[in-house]
Formats: structure tokens, C-alpha cells, sequence
């Protein structure tokens, strides 16, 4: 038997997700990172007897009427013209408070004639709001199976299970009757499109595209079968008078079967209000708690992270000194082990920034940032929605890109995915950490600590520099979009353990896992350019070596030092190096920063990883990485090859260069072309490459 | 001993570079393709 | 002065028999409160705290979000908060609670102040 096709639907802020994840568990799949950028998440569900479904949680929705992407894609898949990828059965979650809106698009779902099941979720507050619900006559006026859950408490999920298995049995027919609206309308369009679904056309027919690229959404009125097409003035009419035609249906519907105590609602949620958005608080509020998260961030991932980074150390150590010597030996403790340790070190602040972000969505704090901070934005040419976007772009640019499709208006919409790539993401982090610790001393400043400062003067540069190219955009772009704004502002609530935890889990196990498999393949192949190459010389180089007067008196240790490094020099990527060092040489760098730059192109993390593997191969002692890095001389200079002016010129040019290949994927995905993300790869990087150059012949 | 450590490293690394390939390059085709999918129109 | 205010009613109740003038008069709505109260009142008008029942206002100009939303007319609206700069307008209708921009408030109409 097939596996049930089950699409999860509901408006924003309904506990959507928290029913996901109790009915899938932590059987589910996001992709987010390098290559596999699904913005759909599915689960499976294992059902009373035995048998799975497929469950898709699908990003939440007002309506199906489409006016930004998010819906788009909704609409998308249960339209889909491919009948088996179509769903079998729809839940649709709504929250018990906001019945009435969520019902809205309960009754046009009802309209596709799929299958519905309305799960009427955060059922344990009721009582404490004085809500009742007459669920026999909702289930007959609906026409459909009514599921009482709460995902917070975990009650009411197995009778979800049952009716879920039970889909058959539910009835198809709709809520209202769509040619209501405008009957000769209707009659026309039935004409014109003989055998099609009504609501459906309908659909089709009235979709916007303002939160599209104008020009690459021309299409959609295509195919008009010689249908006299009505004005966009009147379309607009119409759907007035379908919203007005569904809410008459709820009305009635909650008028009957539904009581709510008003008095012992809102009084709470004013207060918090009150404060969060207070035109001076409001922001202090704001900063303060941003300030919490970076701080604590590096406070908290630091120990873990030198942990990690000394676990990996010694593990190489143990594989070297156990197992029998050899090629693969040496791939393990000097390629494998190195490059997986550049990945799991990342693990801590990963996992802490999202752990933040997720309790600043959850809990409802994020709309009150958006309300606070839209007219600052707006100066800017951003909208205040994008705030969320260049929040969780100090996680990854990846889900910060696609939390865009929230922002109605085209233009602000290119503009913050333009951008938020200056923000700094946490696979910078590494790279800035390692540099800072390398080259700017520990000490004190004013009570505060140096390297700290600068860190935060590396994510202020990012920020600043976001909002700065977002302003030069604003004024030489011209895209006309008609700008408007809604956003919902919803209860606050206790974040939930189950769903924040669920979040790191799953977002810091992608990062490893899909990251990781292509860090682990890049110093794969680095350590076999590195300890492989073609000429006699590489072969010879003990000879060589030993041939050369002077070099007879060296102790042991130095004579191997100097073959190894004379190995490394003639090794495949010792050659490629040499190639690409003129490019990167004005900026301070010597050719293995400059392999790990190019490396780096893939993903940013996989700086530290090939480093690591660089500057291993051949050295017998197996350190941590940073003790590694702060003894390297620079051939050329004979000074360390990490000081002051290199470490400068390293950190601005990872401030600013687009060096994301899943970054620029997504970007090509969500604007439909090559063009803005060659635009981005080559400003951002062009200008990073700029102002490296510019500090270190500066500093130098 | 040696030699099968040899092969054995061969295999590895021919695995990598066939994975890095895979991923970079067969995956833009799929991208673009579904640069398609995303938009609206196709119904 | 009685005269003044006669005449300006006139024009305005000219225009509003026009389905394309209306909407000028929608978009120039805040112009018009300004050099006269008695016209008309939208939902930028409210006071903190203030509620009041959403009149008619021209389709064209409210995206369909908002109208999904339960920006009908007929329905009570309450202004919760306004953010700072006056920018954004907090509102509450019939239980959804949203915010949406200045110049898009001032389109909707209030039919009748409480």
C-alpha cells in the first residue's frame, strides 16, 4: 500500500509546527543546508494499525488566495498537477482563540474538494478562557471530522491518528457555494474552461504577483481560452465579496456553536505590549536582549568548543601512534580527523544561536520587533519583516533567505535577500575566533576584553554594511511594487521545550551532517594534493634536502621539518598555490591561506578545516589547531605568517566575500535568476577583496 | 600492509572527489529545474 | 464660513458618485481631514485605546490580506498601540490582532465613532 499523502496547513502562529512535531516525532527531514534546499519539511507518522503517513508541514498561511511566496507554495502543492504528489487528506490546524480567521481558510480548502480534518489545537486553555465549542454541530455545518488537541500537553493527538486513518470517510462538499459570488461571472468561466473546477480557476484567475519579479510572472494570465477577462478593480470586488460571503458562513457558525469570555483574554497581553513596544523601552528591550545572545553565544560555545578542539587533537595523536604506519594512517590523522574536527568544533554556536532564535519567534517577541523596527527599516528601503531575515542571518543566510517570502512587497523582498549575506553567519564565526584569538592580544581595554570588542566590531561591520548596501540599492533599483504591510501580531506564549529543542536538534544535525559531508570530502582530497605530487623532486625531496650543505648539522626534528615543508611545496597544492599567489599576496597571504580561501568558496567553515589539513600533513606532532596556526612562518617575510596585519586583512575579507555556494543557490531559487546572485558573488567579493588589500598595505 | 593501505587511500579519495562533483555540479541542473517549479503559472 | 464648508461638502459628494474619482479621494483622504474633520474619519485618526466600526473604502486600494484579516466593513476595530514614530498602527479587528502601515490606515474609512 501507498503511503498516505498528508499535508499539514494552518495559519502563522497556530502551533502548526508543535502537532508536527508531535505526530512525526523526530522523524522528520529539513534540508537547509549545502545543496539540498527543500523548503518543505516531512515527516512520517506511524497510524493506529500499523501503516505510515507522509506528513508535510507546509509554512504556514492566511488564505489561498496568494499574495506572497509562502503562500505560493502552498497553493502550489495542492494544486499540483500531478495527481500522486497531490495530498490524499489535509489537516488543518487552528488555534481555538483565532477561530474565526482560521476557519477562513478552512472554507477554502474545503472548496479544492480534498479531504479535511480541522484540528482544533491549544484545547487546554478553554476552561481558562471561558471558551466552549459545540463540535457536533461545527462537524456537520463543516462537513468534516473535528480532532480537540493540544500539542503543548500531547493530548488529543491519537484520536488525530485515528481520524487520519479514517480519511475516507470524510466528506468533500463545500462550505459555500462559490458562484455566490458572482454568478454570471461563474457561468462564463465555466464556459471558457469546460470540466475545470470552478474554485480552482478561480484561484488561478485572481492570483497576485506582487511579491514576485514582475517580469519573470508575465505568464500568469496565459491561457485565457478567449475568456472575457474582467479588470483588476473588479476581480478585487469579487474576492470582497467572497471574504465577505466565508465570514457570513463563520459568523453564523461561531454565533451558534461557540462562547468565549472576553474579559478574560486580552489583559495580559496588553500589559506586555505595553512595554515591548513602548517607543523608548521598546528598543532597549531590544538591544538588551541582543546583547544577551552574542554574549552569551561566545561566553557559553567557548568551552565546548576548546574542549572539541584538544579532543580532535588527541584523537589524531592516538590513530597515529596505534595504528600500523602508512598512507591510510596518515589520511586518518592528518586528513579525516582534522577536517571532521573543523565541522564538530561549529556544533556549540550553532546550537546556541538557534536556540535563541527559536525562543524569540516562539515565545511572539520577534512581531514586536518587526513592529518596532519597520519605520527604521524603512529608511533603508527594507521593510520591518526583515528583521527576522537579518536576525536568523547570524545563524545562516540559507533559512534567513527563505523567512523572506514573508514580505509582501518585491522590492523590500530583493533588497534583504540581497543583503542579509553581509550578515555575519556563524560559519564565519570559526574563522573570525580563530584569527581574533591568533592575532589580537588578550587583554583588557576599558574593562573590556579586546577580543571580545572586536568580534563585536566584526558583526557590527556586517550589520552596518547590510544596511548600507540595502540604502544604495534602495536608490538604484527601480522596480515598481506596491508597497503594503500586514503583519500579524500574536499572542504571546511559553515556548515549548519540545519545539525549541527539536529546532536545535535538527538545525545543528543538518549543519554537521550536510556541511560536514563536504568538508570531510574537501580535506579528503586537499591531504592527497598536499601529500602527493608529480615531480621528481616531491619523490626525492630527502635527498634533496640532505644534499644541501648546511642542512647536514640540523638535529632530527629540523631536517624533518625542513622535508616536509619542502614537500609541501612541491605537492599538487603547493603548485596550485604558487599559481594563485600573486592574486592574494598584496593582501598578506601566503599560498596555503590562499588554497584555503579557494576552498573556502564552497562553504565558508571549511577555512579552519583546510587549514587544519595543511598544515598537518607531514608534521609529526599532532597539535590543536591554534597552536598549529600561531607557529607558522611566513616564507617570504620569515615573520609568523598570522600577525597583526594579515589577521586584519583575513577578518574584513570574511566580513564582506560572498563565499556560499548553498547561499547563492538559494538566491538563485527564491529570484528566479542568475542575475542577482553573479551580482552578489561578484560586489561582495570584489569589494571584500578592496578592502583587504586597502588595510593590510595600510597597516603594513 | 603498505599496499593495501595504498588502495585503500586511492578508493577514499576518488570517493570524495566523486561526491564533491555529484554535489556541485549534477545538483546546479536540479536547481534550475526547480527554479521552475517555484513559479507560479505551472498549473 | 458656513458657506465654505457648504460648498467643499459638494464637490466631495460630486466626486464620490465617480467610481474613479473616489478612489482620488481616498488617496488624497488625509489632505482632506486636514482642512476638514467633519468629512471624514479614518482608522490613522484613532486614538490609542479608540475603537470604532470599518465604513466602506475602495477595494482597489486594500490588498485582499488585509480584507482576509477581517478588515470588512461593518466590523469593530480597536487601536492597541502605535508604534514609535506613530508609524505602524496596532489593531485589533474582530479579534485578529495586526498591524499594518500609516498610509495604508488611512484608506479605510470609520462609518461611526463609539
Amino acid at each position: 500500500m501507498a503511503e498516505l499523502n498528508v499535508a499539514l496547513i494552518g495559519n502563522p502562529n497556530t502551533g502548526k509546527t508543535s502537532v508536527f512535531n508531535q505526530l512525526t516525532g523526530l522523524n522528520q527531514k529539513v534540508g537547509n543546508y549545502p545543496g539540498i534546499t527543500v523548503e518543505k519539511k516531512v515527516g512520517t507518522c506511524k497510524l493506529p494499525d500499523g501503516s505510515k503517513a507522509r506528513i508535510t508541514d507546509l509554512p504556514g498561511t492566511y488564505s489561498l488566495n496568494v499574495t506572497s511566496a509562502d503562500e505560493q507554495i502552498v497553493v502550489q502543492l495542492l494544486l499540483d498537477s500531478e495527481p500522486e504528489s497531490r495530498p490524499d487528506l489535509v489537516v488543518m490546524v487552528a488555534d481555538v482563540e483565532n477561530l474565526k480567521r482560521n476557519l477562513f481558510l478552512f472554507t477554502q480548502i474545503k472548496d479544492l474538494k480534498i479531504p479535511v480534518i480541522l484540528v482544533v489545537n491549544m484545547a487546554d486553555i478553554m476552561p481558562r478562557k471561558g471558551i466552549s465549542l459545540d463540535i457536533a454541530l461545527f462537524e456537520k455545518q463543516l462537513h468534516t471530522k473535528i480532532a480537540l488537541v493540544s500539542a503543548r500537553k500531547g493530548t488529543g493527538i491519537d484520536e488525530l491518528k485515528k481520524l487520519i486513518l479514517q480519511f475516507r470517510e470524510l466528506s468533500v462538499s463545500s462550505c459555500i457555494k462559490v458562484t455566490d459570488i458572482d454568478p454570471v461571472y461563474f457561468a462564463e468561466l465555466q464556459k471558457a474552461f469546460p470540466g475545470e473546477d470552478l474554485y480552482k480557476l478561480w484561484l488561478t484567475h485572481t492570483r497576485e504577483s506582487d511579491f514576485l519579479d514582475h517580469k519573470n510572472s508575465e505568464h500568469r494570465l496565459h491561457d485565457t481560452n478567449g475568456f472575457p477577462e474582467r479588470s483588476q478593480t473588479e476581480r478585487k470586488k469579487m474576492q470582497q465579496k467572497e471574504t465577505i460571503l466565508r465570514y457570513l458562513f463563520i459568523n453564523k457558525l461561531l454565533k451558534e456553536g461557540y462562547k468565549k469570555d472576553l474579559a478574560a483574554a486580552t489583559d495580559l497581553r496588553s500589559r506586555i505590549d505595553r512595554i515591548l513596544t513602548h517607543r523608548v523601552l521598546g528598543y532597549v528591550i531590544f538591544f538588551l536582549i541582543m546583547l544577551l545572545v552574542f554574549q552569551s553565544i561566545y561566553n557559553w560555545s567557548s568551552y565546548p568548543m576548546d574542549f572539541i578542539d584538544g579532543l580532535f587533537a588527541s584523537m589524531a595523536e592516538w590513530v597515529s601512534n596505534t595504528l600500523p604506519s602508512g598512507s591510510f594512517t596518515e589520511l586518518l590523522a592528518e586528513g579525516v580527523i582534522p577536517g571532521i574536527g573543523g565541522i564538530v568544533i561549529f556544533m556549540p554556536q550553532i546550537a546556541f544561536l538557534f536556540l535563541f532564535i527559536s525562543i524569540l519567534e516562539e515565545s511572539g517577541y520577534m512581531s514586536r520587533v518587526v513592529f518596532i523596527m519597520d519605520r527604521f527599516m524603512r529608511r533603508f528601503g527594507l521593510s520591518g519583516k526583515s528583521v527576522v531575515p537579518l536576525i536568523s542571518g547570524t545563524a545562516c543566510a540559507i533559512p534567513a533567505i527563505m523567512a523572506t517570502r514573508t514580505i509582501e512587497n518585491w522590492k523590500e523582498r530583493l533588497i534583504t535577500i540581497l543583503v542579509t549575506p553581509f550578515i555575519t553567519c556563524s560559519a564565519r564565526l570559526p574563522v573570525y575566533l580563530i584569527i581574533v584569538a591568533l592575532v589580537i592580544p588578550d587583554q583588557n581595554f576599558m574593562g573590556l576584553n579586546l577580543q571580545g570588542l572586536t568580534l563585536m566590531v566584526l558583526y557590527l561591520l556586517g550589520l552596518i554594511m547590510a544596511i548600507f548596501s540595502a540604502f544604495i540599492l534602495n536608490k538604484i533599483l527601480k522596480i515598481k511594487s506596491r508597497s503594503f504591510f500586514v503583519a500579524e501580531m500574536p499572542g504571546y506564549r511559553m515556548p515549548m521545550v519540545k519545539n525549541v529543542t527539536y529546532t536545535v536538534v535538527e538545525k545543528t544535525k543538518d549543519f554537521v551532517v550536510n556541511a560536514g559531508k563536504i568538508i570531510l570530502a574537501i580535506s579528503i582530497v586537499l591531504w592527497f594534493l598536499a601529500s602527493h605530487g608529480p615531480s621528481e623532486q616531491f619523490k626525492n625531496a630527502e635527498e634533496i634536502v640532505m644534499a644541501q650543505p648546511g642542512n647536514t648539522q640540523l638535529s632530527e626534528e629540523e631536517r624533518n621539518t625542513a622535508i616536509a615543508s619542502y614537500k609541501l611545496r612541491h605537492s599538487y597544492i603547493g603548485i596550485i598555490g604558487h599559481v594563485i599567489e600573486p592574486v592574494i599576496r598584496p593582501l598578506g597571504y601566503d599560498w596555503k591561506i590562499g588554497i584555503a580561501l579557494v576552498t573556502s568558496f564552497a562553504a565558508r567553515e571549511v577555512f579552519v578545516g583546510s587549514l587544519a589539513t595543511i598544515y598537518s600533513v607531514g608534521t609529526e606532532e599532532k597539535e590543536t589547531i591554534k597552536t598549529r596556526l600561531s607557529g607558522e612562518i611566513n616564507e617570504w617575510t620569515g615573520e609568523k605568517t598570522f600577525n597583526f596585519p594579515t589577521g586584519i586583512s583575513l577578518l574584513l575579507f570574511y566580513a564582506f566575500a560572498m563565499q556560499c555556494m548553498s547561499t547563492l543557490a538559494v538566491v538563485k531559487r527564491e529570484t528566479y535568476s542568475w542575475k542577482w546572485p553573479l551580482i552578489q558573488l561578484f560586489f561582495m567579493t570584489g569589494f571584500a577583496y578592496v578592502t583587504a588589500l586597502l588595510a593590510y598595505q595600510f597597516i603594513k | 600492509m603498505w599496499e593495501l593501505q595504498n588502495i585503500l587511500v586511492y578508493l577514499i579519495v576518488l570517493a570524495a572527489l566523486a561526491y564533491l562533483v555529484k554535489k556541485f555540479f549534477l545538483k546546479k541542473k536540479r536547481n534550475s529545474h526547480s527554479g521552475c517549479d517555484t513559479n507560479c503559472g505551472c498549473h | 464660513m458656513g458657506l465654505i464648508r457648504f460648498r467643499k461638502y459638494n464637490i466631495i459628494a460630486l466626486l464620490k458618485q465617480s467610481q474613479i474619482f473616489r478612489k482620488i479621494v481616498n488617496e488624497n483622504i488625509n489632505c482632506c481631514l486636514m482642512l476638514n474633520k467633519v468629512i471624514k474619519n479614518t482608522i490613522a485618526h484613532l486614538k490609542k485605546g479608540e475603537k470604532g466600526i470599518i465604513g466602506e473604502y475602495s477595494t482597489d486600494a486594500i490588498p485582499v490580506k488585509l480584507q482576509e484579516m477581517g478588515c470588512l466593513p461593518g466590523n469593530e476595530v480597536q487601536l492597541i498601540q502605535l508604534s514609535p514614530f506613530n508609524d505602524l498602527l496596532y489593531l485589533n479587528i474582530s479579534g485578529s490582532y495586526f498591524a499594518i502601515r500609516r498610509e495604508t490606515a488611512a484608506l479605510i474609512e470609520i462609518a461611526k465613532a463609539e
